[in-house]
């Protein structure tokens, strides 16, 4: 009998060949009381040698907690540094896109208009406004990274484009670190702290900042 | 409400979560000479001295199996005395969760003077779950046994 109907998951369920009529109304083995009962039953087996003992020094450790209060931050990469911004001010990553010029209008910030996937938005170069750019940095091949980062906060929307998006990060509070000097001058304006990311500096933007720098550099 | 299932003997159990710290595999745990056989002893719980008592001892008789369903359900005890404890108690099959509706709860028909802890019983598709009140879990000899009043400790 045994293994068949014991293992009947692996014979007729959705690891054999599908032929179980609960099936239907199931679609995976897993909503099924008999898979979870033997998975249970998996648990009723004796104990290792030394596992009272690692059990014993593991539950007289202080309980481990996670940490409270962390702020969620989208890294990215430009001009070779690192920075980030609050993740809920991150609303979408597009392919790289042409950025149409407007006559009179666009500066060395403000590039003009992106189309990000149907919508007009208005794209600039955070890197220039960080101050970033530098001649060798302009002459160096477009990174295959490439991406258009969307941020917005109250209704304003915004496009830049960055060399990579790196993802997001959890940091406390208190990993954020004082500006370095070393920093460019409007890049330290722009510059809530500085956290490590695998041992290398992350700068995380300070939206009060960056979001009225980015409308001023429309109307310089 | 929800109640963690554990199993004494063939039948089940259930006890409210909202007492319950955690739940901790079983450990080694240190005898207790001389105590009354429920009492499976004591360990060191995140720094406390914790003491365990034995469910299955308590209802069937016979000790715990050791086996990796067997676990450690830590409450918040209130004793009688007024103070709040923590207590393990050992039980074997703690792998489930099991919800239940205050009115599908049926008041016992049998009660039984030596065991006042044992409460409402609810029936599911696999049988019946007796509820333990945990408040009363535990004579009062008992917990003066494991908890003893501040006063002696000087």
């Amino acid at each position: 009998m045994a293994n068949a109907e014991k293992y009947c998951w692996k014979v007729k369920g959705i690891y054999g060949d599908g032929s179980c009529p609960e099936l239907a109304r199931l679609i995976h083995c897993r909503r099924c009381p008999v898979f979870a009962t033997a998975g249970r039953q998996h648990l009723d087996r004796d104990l290792p040698l030394t596992y009272l003992g690692e059990r014993a020094a593991v539950m007289a450790l202080p309980k481990e907690t996670g940490r409270l209060g962390t702020l969620s931050v989208m890294v990215f990469r430009l001009c070779g540094e690192k920075f980030a911004v609050k993740t809920i001010y991150f609303q979408e990553a597009a392919e790289p896109s042409p950025v149409h010029t407007l006559p009179l209008k666009v500066n060395r910030i403000f590039r003009g208009i992106a189309n990000i996937n149907g919508e007009l938005l208005l794209c600039l170069s955070v890197a220039d406004l960080l101050d970033l750019t530098s001649e060798a940095q302009e002459s160096r091949p477009a990174p295959a990274y490439e991406r258009m980062l969307v941020v917005g906060r109250e209704g304003q929307r915004f496009v830049f484009p960055v060399e990579q998006i790196l993802g997001v990060h959890r940091i406390a509070p208190e990993d954020l670190g004082e500006v370095p000097a070393t920093l460019s001058r409007s890049a330290r304006a722009l510059t809530r702290g500085i956290f490590l990311l695998n041992g290398r500096p992350v700068g995380l933007l300070d939206e009060e900042r960056l979001f009225p720098a980015m409308t001023r550099s429309l109307n310089p | 409400m929800l109640l963690l299932q554990f199993q004494a003997g063939t039948d089940r159990y259930g006890l409210d979560i909202g007492q319950i710290i955690e739940v901790s595999s079983m450990v080694s745990l240190r005898a207790v000479p001389h105590a009354p056989p429920e009492v499976a002893g004591t360990f060191n719980y995140r720094g406390t001295l914790t003491p365990v008592v034995d469910l299955t001892v308590l209802l069937t008789g016979a000790s715990s199996r050791p086996r990796m369903s067997t676990r450690i359900i830590l409450i918040a005890y209130q004793g009688e005395d007024g103070r709040s404890h923590i207590l393990g108690l050992l039980a074997e099959a703690v792998t489930e969760m099991i919800d239940c509706r205050k009115e599908s709860l049926q008041q016992p028909v049998v009660t039984v003077s030596g065991a006042p802890y044992l409460g409402d019983t609810m029936f599911d598709e696999r049988g019946s779950i007796q509820v333990l009140d945990m408040e009363r879990l535990l004579t009062r000899d008992l917990l003066f046994t494991l908890f003893p009043p501040e006063v002696a400790n000087g």
